[in-house]
């Protein structure tokens, strides 16, 4: 009887243990204690020549983490955003930088931080994937594979939210 | 003695006091049913919708006239006889413009055999550099029947005053060169021109559906 009762468990702890983390509709990037999930860039109108980049920014390290920049090949420039409202409008503006708690995590979403993707050289398309090279402050570089989309993932389409593990 | 009292008193026959209740299953007298029935097939018989509950906003909004894709004049008394929802943004705008507009996009198709009774029309806060082609390019990437209206400054201005909308050209250093602070608030109108809703960009597509269907036929 005790026996069953532990491969039960045994079983469970298996299975939460193997199961992969990420969210099957971007590549997961980890490096340094700073792992990067649930990429995407916005698919905009050929006549506009920005664009706006999201992510989720774990930080498994203990100590705080800062994003400070983020390039990338497809556009002159890349700035990291947010969003504030100041007499009653709202004001987008670049920020120095984009801290991510240690043991927590800072998610780039719209009407939030945003990554704002400048001078576009070639037009993003819904489907095809940009890759984003992140630099942070402790971690160094990350690169990520960002998936093109024309709107947001919901929380019941296209996939799961990928799991939060504390390792 | 008590008892005999109590007795006698249990032995009297109860008066009804209300005239006698009618027979059968219906706890309603027939000819108050009868009367009701009647009110309900005139009702139905009438067919005008009833007003919608929506408040109106009569300083919000009014008249205007701004450049169409071809650089025509568009007027709100174009729409007249459909619904809008406006919004004032601006195509180089990478966050909440693209965002608002798809949710927008969601209010459209959720009404299904009705989307045609509404109008999405987006007006730019940047006339420098979005021009009629621009907004029209813009605009048809998110829906092919969606509006985009541009102008002169001047115009724009005014548009925006009646409006309440306030924006501001905001020079943050950014490489994608100045960016416009904005009141994000999105505008349904009904088909006679009168503003009756006010939602954030924010908003619970919800919200905005069942105002938008509360004025549609």
């Amino acid at each position: 009887m005790m026996f069953r009762k532990f491969t039960v468990w045994a079983a469970m702890l298996l299975l939460f243990v193997a199961l992969p983390p990420t969210g099957h509709h971007a590549a997961r990037a980890e490096s340094g204690g700073i792992s990067v999930e649930g990429a995407w860039v916005r698919a905009i109108p050929p006549v506009v020549k920005n664009t706006a980049g999201y992510l989720e920014i774990f930080n498994k390290g203990a100590k705080t983490e800062q994003l400070l920049a983020v390039t990338t090949r497809i556009a002159k420039a890349v700035e990291i955003h947010n969003v504030f409202k100041k007499d009653g409008m709202m004001e987008m503006r670049p920020v120095k930088s984009v801290p991510i708690p240690a043991g927590g995590s800072t998610a780039l979403n719209p009407g939030g931080y945003h990554l704002m993707i400048i001078g576009l050289r070639r037009i993003p398309k819904t489907g095809e994937t940009v890759e984003l090279t992140l630099k942070f402050r402790r971690a160094g570089t990350v690169k990520v594979i960002a998936r093109v989309r024309h709107d947001a993932p919901t929380e019941h389409g296209h996939g799961m939210k990928p799991m939060k593990m504390k390792h | 003695m008590p008892h005999q009292e109590l007795m006698f008193y249990q032995e009297k026959p109860h008066r009804p006091v209300s005239p006698p209740r009618p027979r059968g299953p219906f706890p309603v007298r027939l000819p108050a049913l009868m009367a009701l029935i009647m009110l309900l097939v005139l009702t139905a018989a009438c067919e005008k919708k009833p007003e919608s509950k929506l408040p109106r906003y009569e300083k919000i909004g009014g008249k205007f006239t701004l450049a169409g894709q071809n650089s025509q004049p568009v007027s709100l008394s174009d729409f007249k006889g459909k619904a809008l929802l406006i919004f004032f943004g601006f195509t180089n705008c990478p966050d909440i413009c693209p965002t608002t507009m798809l949710t927008l996009k969601r209010v459209h198709t959720q009404l299904g055999e009705r989307a045609g009774q509404l109008q999405v029309v987006f007006i730019t806060l940047d006339p420098e550099r979005d021009g009629p082609k621009q907004m029209a390019e813009y605009v048809a990437h998110f829906d092919k029947s969606f509006v985009g209206l541009t102008g002169s400054l001047e115009q724009i201005r005014e548009v925006a005053k009646r409006f309440s909308v306030f924006f501001k050209k905001n020079d943050a250093g950014s490489a994608a060169g100045y960016l416009i602070s904005h009141t994000d608030v999105i505008y349904l109108i009904d088909q006679e021109g009168t503003t009756r809703g006010l939602y954030q960009a924010k908003d619970p597509v919800e919200k905005m559906l069942g105002d938008v269907k509360s004025l549609l036929e």
